[in-house]
């Protein structure tokens, strides 16, 4: 009863929005970097994810060479045809399989990787979000789950970013970490603490390489399958100022600032940048 | 009793808010730093101790992403009449404020902090009054040193986090960006223009500290 007396008195209501192609498309804009990524190679990881997808489109619409890489063949190789129908993309997107959990993997195929092209950015997107994370279980969590998680989340992101930044010339390094590494909340959940880790490397590789630009991005509730979300789905949410969550689009969009002309004068010690509109929970 | 029903009916009645989303698919500018998301959008300059050559790079800026550009002295913000004085005009009122607070080699004490802290009033209240769902972005400078000036600017800047908060009440967004001389104030500008125009939003609250 109090419930529904709270409900009626509310006065503030969210119109519905729907989250749907032209509204993905309306934030693949060009130009949000002046025009300066253009002839850059990048290499993003987990790019079949719904932010890797996003990252992907918005670094080849700045017109750069896209590596995209992925744990999944298949899913790799359906992406890059379905970007590659765009005749503009198809010469300037080249795919790697990587498996952040395997890291013989990860030696052979990032040499290979760089043996055909020179990184100049590298985008740590992969991420392993379960139900469990989200639901902020802890005791239930097994052995097996926290390695799986650590070493995609965290040690696989390190081992790769370790070999990009010793082999190649790559001098910007975009960490998607996110807010859970901030919040109370999520702070205890294997995604919390492995982003956790994640922020802590961007500090780490800052101060070792202190003429490179490092950036811990940390976004809070985005529309993504691992947030629960999917094409067409109603988005408002009074999750934040914006009412709605972030679209994949928008931080694909901050990434590119970042790692454009502007990014070289981001903060020494490595920037932490939270793009989550003021989200608390 | 009337008055009382009409408390209680006003306290009642909801409040409908659309989400922030700019849906708008904009011409592709290949110099821009917004998407193109500022063009012909009115914005206002508000420079505290920002010298003609600055200004001038910021016009030539203005061409580039296609808005139409006024610029005030801050010492020159009293009341919120001040800012529809300058929009006179101009069609429409301004959708984005974009504060340049130097203090590169100047003292930095109350009645600064005083002085800013009026100009953020009078620009929200601007916005609130004009129904304008706008933007407000600040950049403040300041000397990289361990000074205690230093350390007041720098206690003084989050301000620009805190005002995410509440300016979204009014539909408003609000951000900004702490930097020394190192970074070119023409660079600072296009960060500003990034973080005013529509993929800006998700930074709401957000301070980006530039070296």
């Amino acid at each position: 009863m109090l419930a529904l007396i709270k409900r009626m008195a509310k006065r503030t209501v969210a119109e519905p929005f729907c989250y749907n192609e032209a509204v993905r498309q309306a934030y693949l804009g060009y130009s949000v970097a002046g025009g300066t990524l253009r002839g850059k190679t990048v290499m993003i990881t987990g790019a079949t994810g719904d932010i890797g997808h996003a990252l992907t489109l918005r670094f080849l619409k700045e017109e750069c060479t896209v590596v995209a890489a992925g744990r999944d063949a298949e899913k790799l190789a359906a992406m890059c045809r379905d970007i590659g129908q765009q005749e503009a993309y198809r010469s300037r997107l080249d795919s790697v399989l990587v498996d952040l959990t395997d890291k013989a993997q990860i030696e052979a195929n990032v040499a290979e990787l760089i043996a055909r092209h020179k990184i100049d950015i590298l985008i740590n997107n992969a991420g392993r979000f379960t139900l469990k994370d989200r639901n902020g279980i802890f005791r239930g969590v097994t052995k097996a789950e926290l390695q799986l998680s650590w070493d995609t989340n965290a040690a696989g992101a390190i081992e790769l970013t370790e070999r990009v930044l010793s082999k190649t010339r790559c001098k910007k390094v975009i960490n998607i970490s996110s807010i859970c590494s901030e919040q109370r909340k999520f702070q205890y959940t294997i995604y919390g603490l492995t982003k956790n880790v994640i922020n802590e490397y961007t500090k780490h590789l800052a101060a070792k390489y202190p003429d490179k630009i490092f950036v811990s991005l940390m976004p809070g509730s985005t529309i993504t399958k691992m947030g629960g979300y999917k094409i067409g789905d109603t988005i408002t949410n009074d999750c934040n100022r914006m009412h709605r969550p972030a679209l994949p689009e928008e931080i694909a969009g901050v990434a590119a600032v970042f790692s454009s002309d502007i990014g070289d004068y981001l903060q020494a010690g490595g920037s932490m940048v939270t793009a989550s509109a003021c989200e608390m929970f | 009793m009337p008055k009382i029903l009409n408390q209680i009916k006003s306290r009642l009645k909801k409040i409908y808010l659309k989400p922030v989303c700019d849906d708008i698919v904009y011409e592709d500018n290949w110099q821009s730093y917004c998407g193109g998301s500022l063009a012909y959008s009115n914005i206002l300059v508000v420079a505290h101790s920002v010298g003609s050559e600055v200004l001038e790079g910021i016009g030539q800026i203005a061409a580039i992403e296609r808005f139409h550009l006024s610029v005030i002295d801050s010492m020159a913000v009293g009341s919120v009449h001040d800012i529809e004085k300058a929009s006179a005009e101009l069609l429409g009122p301004y959708a984005h404020i974009i504060n340049i607070f130097d203090f590169t080699g100047r003292q930095f004490d109350g009645p600064e902090a005083a002085h800013i802290y009026h100009i953020f009033q009078q620009e929200i209240s601007y916005l609130i009054d004009c129904e304008v769902h706008g933007t407000v972005c600040s950049i403040i400078r300041m000397d990289e040193d361990r000074s205690v000036n230093a350390v007041k600017i720098r206690g003084f800047a989050s301000i620009i986090e805190g005002l995410g908060e509440p300016f979204p009440n009014h539909g408003c967004l609000e951000n900004g960006i702490l930097s020394s001389s190192a970074t070119p104030v023409r660079t600072a500008f296009e960060m500003a223009l990034f973080l005013s125009g529509k993929y800006g939003n998700i930074l709401n609250g957000e301070l980006i500290e530039m070296k």
